[in-house]
């Protein structure tokens, strides 16, 4: 989901943090395509599947690829922004209508809490990193839609020459989306070493979060796109 | 919150959206007939609740058809937080 791969780091950096791990393969995967209506006009053109990792390993918290900041949150209020009703322990599949087994969303009122909640947590993220939007070299968000993207960066006083998108690409690819777009910003040459980079994301759940990292220096042998 | 500052950026955001539309916008005009569908009018809410400083509450979002709808909305919305 939506949050998913932020959700990940935030606990890979932390398996990391207590010494339990010493270097995670964090994927981001989803397949949107098994659970869209095909005849539901505003989600089945919006997403995609994809996947998409990253390596993670302890070090330096001051060398490039440090992952600097973490930061969750989530309303279990807001659940019936985002569902899948059926295929859970209260809803099992079969004894759910067809309805009931596709993914929904409204639309309206997920715009709204997306642009907030992500704007909310990439401010306390910067706070707590020492940055402010100036300082950010690069702002990728989970690939929701261009506007929410823009609104948000508007909203964070971040230029749009800073906002990374393929959405217009690859869709909306739920927990693929950041580790997806953050490999195609390599190839396209947006971010590089030393980019100090701010992800947020906002999700099913509710769920949202935001991170700031440092990127690191890739060679040939660590990065590879399909 | 200043109303012909408000039909100004109204105005402004419906000559992006679909400049075939006559300006100035008329209060009375209904939002889809200028182009401003469910998805735009959440655009044109954040865009004027970042410049106006105010919020409109979720729950006034089925009351907002019109122009002039959004102008009293926003009349009488709060600070942001």
């Amino acid at each position: 989901m939506c949050s998913g791969f932020l959700y990940g780091l935030a606990v890979a950096d932390g398996l990391i943090g207590t010494g339990a791990a010493g270097r995670i393969l964090l994927i981001g995967a989803d397949t949107f395509s098994t659970i869209l209506n095909p005849g539901d006009r505003s989600t089945g053109a919006v997403f995609g599947d994809g996947a998409g990792a990253v390596v993670l390993r302890g070090g330096d918290p001051a060398e490039a690829g440090a992952v600097r900041h973490v930061e969750l949150g989530s309303d279990g209020g807001l659940a019936d922004l985002i569902t899948v009703r059926a295929g859970g322990s209260r809803l099992r599949r079969q004894d759910a209508s067809a309805a009931e087994a596709w993914f929904a969303m409204q639309g309206q009122a997920v715009y709204r809490h997306a642009v907030r909640r992500m704007t909310a947590s990439a401010r306390d993220v910067l706070d707590r990193t020492g940055w402010t939007p100036d300082d950010v070299d690069l702002f990728i968000a989970h690939q929701a839609n261009l506007r929410i993207l823009d609104t948000v960066a508007a909203e964070l006083g971040i230029g749009p020459d800073r906002v990374y998108a393929n959405v217009q690409d690859v869709g909306n690819t739920a927990a693929a989306s950041i580790p997806l777009a953050l490999a195609h910003a390599v190839t396209d040459k947006a971010l590089d070493e030393g980019h100090r980079v701010l992800l947020a994301a906002f999700g099913g759940g509710a769920t949202w979060g935001a991170a700031t990292l440092v990127w690191p220096r890739l060679t040939s042998d660590h990065f590879e796109q399909g | 919150m200043d109303p012909e500052y408000v039909s100004e950026l109204i105005d402004e955001f419906v000559a992006d959206l679909a400049p075939d539309v006559r300006r100035p916008v008329p209060p009375t005009a209904a939002l889809k007939d200028v182009g401003i569908d469910s998805l735009s009018l959440m655009d044109l809410l954040s865009l004027l609740e970042r410049r106006t400083g105010v919020e409109i509450p979720d729950d006034a979002l089925p009351e907002i058809s019109t122009v002039q709808d959004l102008l009293d909305h926003l009349a009488a919305a709060r600070p942001r937080v």
